[in-house]
């Protein structure tokens, strides 16, 4: 579930699909996509089998909430909305994943979770709870 | 070398290289511009067509390994009135669309989904569409456009 408030909307089928694909790059961001390079510093993630850019099977459905205040800034009191969605999914993601680890006193992984990421964090936590 | 393939019905000849690829001949030679050339490696999904019926990702078949099998492309969708195809039509009316270029991968890939599974679920949906990427719209209406068509039916 997310809320954005872009001001008033003039044409709701169109701000929501700004949303969708907001909400779902910032997902992104936080669990698969990253631009990576070898060390001689040659991208490694040059082309679409490489770089995982995220498929309809990773993503839910996702639920809105209109929220449409006015800005006081400019005379039609609009907001942005193409980008909104990125900002807020990408901590949201971030910090279900560390929620879910807590337990075992990890306080941080760095993005994208990818699972060898998670993973690495979970065993070198459960190796030094033993120890 | 000489290709001849029936797209969309029609019978479509031309002298191509033969490394061409499926892709290239709908669009130079048939002049078919709908299927897009996305990653041409085979990721993304925007050249999706169908081979008697199954979805295809042409930019990974040669123009020569398409004789035979009968190709549609997003033209060949409309009936012979224009009318829509019920999934371009669930497009339409659910909005699955933003920039457009993944539409045409997206609308072939589920003909032939609902094809296969003509009531699939939410999650059969969205595991058919794996092999087709969108930068836009974060799949959600494209969903909903599937599951509608799939109900229209």
């Amino acid at each position: 579930m997310t809320v954005d408030d872009a001001g008033p909307v003039l044409n709701p089928v169109l701000a929501e699909g700004q949303r969708h694909g907001g909400i779902a790059q910032g997902a992104a961001q936080a669990l698969l996509e990253e631009v990576r390079y070898d060390g001689d510093g040659n991208p490694v993630t040059s082309n679409l089998a490489d770089y995982a850019a995220i498929t309809a099977t990773e993503l839910p459905s996702f639920e809105l909430v209109a929220m449409e205040t006015p800005t006081g800034l400019n005379p039609l009191g609009v907001k942005g909305i193409g980008e909104a969605g990125t900002i807020g999914a990408t901590p949201s993601v971030q910090n279900a994943v560390i929620d879910a680890v807590a337990h075992l006193r990890i306080r941080h992984i760095d993005m994208p979770l990818t699972p060898e990421r998670v993973w690495t964090a979970i065993d070198e936590a459960q190796k030094a709870g033993t120890q | 070398m000489k290709v001849t393939i029936t797209v969309n019905g029609r019978e479509v000849a031309a002298d191509v290289e033969d490394r061409a690829l499926l892709v290239h001949f709908l669009r130079d030679a048939a002049g078919l511009t709908a299927t897009n050339v996305g990653c041409d490696t085979t990721s993304c999904g925007a050249c999706t067509v169908l081979l008697d019926g199954e979805s295809v990702k042409s930019c990974t078949i040669l123009a020569a390994q398409a004789e035979g099998p009968a190709v549609t492309t997003l033209e060949g969708l409309a009936g012979a009135a224009g009318e829509m195809h019920p999934v371009q039509r669930a497009f339409h009316e659910e909005h699955g669309l933003q920039c457009g270029f993944c539409t045409p991968g997206m609308v072939m890939a589920l003909v032939s989904l609902l094809q296969e599974n003509p009531h699939p679920t939410e999650a059969e949906v969205r595991t058919g569409l794996e092999g087709n990427l969108c930068r836009c719209t974060g799949y959600h209406n494209i969903v909903r456009a599937a599951l509608a068509a799939a109900d229209a039916r």
